[in-house]
């Protein structure tokens, strides 16, 4: 039996958890002031993911960066070489909040999107 | 200096709102809702958003719209929202100042580079003007005057919006959120940054942010440390660390030199006001923003204030609710429903409070108020008392004979950096103004 203490990172109010990790699994998890700190505690525990954000280069009249995102969180792991792919490739406006820039792919498990519309 | 000439080109409209970020944003959503007709924002930069659309990172937005967004994605959802209406913005555009021209008409003085400077005018107006950063001076650390030496903030705007890297070797001073944000994005660009270095003996960012900033990069935080000096001819060569005592002096014999080319300050926030003390509004000393009653509105009738102008927030979801409620009171305003003038209480901060907004009201009702902690505490009571004085004596502390405490409060945690939010029902609050009977109250923070 293993236990671990946790700030949970679901939302700003920031929980502290104390978790009981028994045989691999988790056993018991105090501290949540909601649902959201079960599920942090599980993926903290055995896959940590976070969002990622950063920006890219946009072919803009107004603009020289377009900041983008990680569709949902990608495992802490796989920060770095996303981001590395992402140093490679600009985007020419207009470009739309939402817009797929990086497809996914099996460096990058998740889709990145363009956080906001840039018009010229 | 008021510049307002009555020969310049005059615009009107119902309600200004000057700044068009997240407060101002909102508060413009919100009135348009609700029926106002002729809104304008001034905004001074070519774009909307505000601070936004430079905090790339996520976490904007879990409260108003339940979803974890990015600092451009919560601006652009209000900047989709407000271009759907026939809300005017004028963009590029500087207020210069303010002043009344009657009693119902409030003039904003405002200049741009194509129409030169333009009045204005309007029935009511909400100041969204954001705050700035404190700078090196204001923290009078000794040494050269290298380049080098960056405001959070600036750095931030540097790198997610104009593409340029202030250096590769960086010392951030100050743990409040900004400066872990930066730690964080920093790294991620390539740079080697070399740790965290915090004055007092806590960090005044939120903890999630602790977690996903420092300790996910394996950045070190170092509590009770500073900056004593700054060395480089041209450019930043190095920094003294030192650490400091219990009252915040370094301790002699503990400096080490750290080599770095860039030294990032994350020192604080004051509310923007230099537009609102043109227009004589009474600046309070605690938040540095203005004086507000209940309805956010300054002491100036028809002026109100909200966002980070008015206190400085930790959360934009709370600059949307308080500049929803602005705009709200802005309109009952316009259509003559705010009249009572008379303070009902004047609550001042007390022990181990920092801000407490709003510092008076008017009237009977449900209260809200936010309060900022000085330091952290486990296990507190908020409460609010009065302080009785013996007859016919000077309210001096020799004088008082009881506090009284009117109100009380249990709060499993405090920090300083998260603002609490204390609510008090109509019934209550009757209890504390009576008992108060015209004199202050007072709010303290204590362990139980």
């Amino acid at each position: 039996m293993e236990n671990k203490k946790l700030t949970c990172i679901s939302c700003p109010e920031g929980c502290i958890l104390d978790a009981v990790i028994d045989d691999c699994r988790i056993s018991s998890i105090s501290g949540n002031k909601c649902k959201k700190g079960l599920v942090f505690a599980e993926t903290e525990i055995f896959n940590p993911t976070r969002i990622l954000t950063t920006t890219i280069r946009i072919d803009s009249e107004d603009y020289s960066r377009l900041p983008v995102r990680s569709s949902v969180a990608v495992p802490k792991n796989d920060i770095f070489t996303i981001i590395s792919e992402l140093k490679k490739i600009k985007v020419k406006a207009p470009i739309k909040m939402g817009d797929i820039v990086l497809k996914k792919s099996s460096s990058a498990k998740t889709a990145i999107i363009a956080s906001m519309s840039i018009e010229k | 200096m008021i510049l307002i000439d009555k020969e310049h080109t005059n615009k009107e409209c119902s309600l200004a709102i000057v700044g068009g970020g997240p407060a101002g944003l909102s508060a413009a959503a919100r009135a348009w809702e609700l029926g106002i007709k002729d809104i304008m924002i001034i905004e001074r930069e070519p774009y909307l958003g505000g601070i936004l659309p430079q905090c790339i990172h996520s976490g904007f937005g879990t409260r108003i719209f339940n979803e974890e967004l990015t600092g451009p994605e919560y601006a652009q959802r209000f900047i989709d929202l407000v271009k759907k209406t026939k809300i005017k913005i004028i963009k590029n555009t500087f207020a210069l100042s303010i002043d009344k021209a009657s009693k119902r008409k409030i003039r904003i003085l405002t200049t741009n580079k194509y129409e030169g400077l333009v009045n204005i005018n309007a029935k009511s107006l909400v100041l969204a003007t954001g705050c700035r950063e404190r700078t090196r001076g204001q923290i009078l650390i000794p040494g050269n005057r290298p380049a080098g030496v960056f405001t959070a903030g600036f750095i931030q705007r540097l790198v997610n919006i104009e593409g340029y890297l202030p250096g590769k070797k960086i010392v951030i001073l100050g743990s409040g959120d900004i400066g872990l944000i930066m730690a964080r994005r920093l790294k991620l660009e390539g740079c080697d940054v070399q740790g965290v270095f915090e004055l007092m003996p806590f960090s005044t960012g939120l903890k999630r942010n602790i977690v996903q900033c420092l300790d996910d990069y394996d950045i070190p935080l170092y509590l009770s440390h500073t900056v004593t000096k700054i060395e480089g001819r041209g450019s930043l060569s190095s920094v003294i660390i030192s650490r400091v005592d219990n009252k915040l002096k370094p301790i002699k014999g503990t400096e080490r030199k750290i080599k770095c080319d860039t030294l990032l300050l994350s020192v604080g926030l004051i509310p923007e006001n230099e537009l609102a003390k043109t227009a004589g509004i009474l600046i309070d000393a605690n938040t540095q923003g203005p004086e507000v009653d209940e309805n956010f509105q300054t002491n100036i009738d028809g002026i109100f204030s909200c966002g980070n102008s008015l206190f400085v927030n930790d959360l934009v979801d709370n600059v949307t609710d308080d500049a929803f409620l602005a705009a709200e009171k802005a309109f009952a305003y316009m259509n003559g429903k705010i009249i009572s003038r008379n303070i009902l209480v004047r609550i001042l901060p007390g022990e181990n409070i920092a801000q407490i907004i709003p510092q008076k009201i008017y009237s009977l009702g449900n209260v809200s108020l936010w309060v900022r902690a000085k330091i952290p505490l486990k296990n507190a009571v908020f409460e609010i008392f009065t302080e009785n004085i013996r007859d016919g004596f000077d309210k001096k502390p020799d004088n008082i004979i009881e506090n009284k405490i009117l109100f009380s409060k249990k709060l499993r945690f405090v920090f300083p950096g998260e603002l609490i939010k204390i609510n008090i029902a109509k019934d209550d609050f009757k209890d504390i103004a009576d008992a108060a009977n015209g004199f202050d109250i007072k709010a303290l923070l204590r362990i139980k």
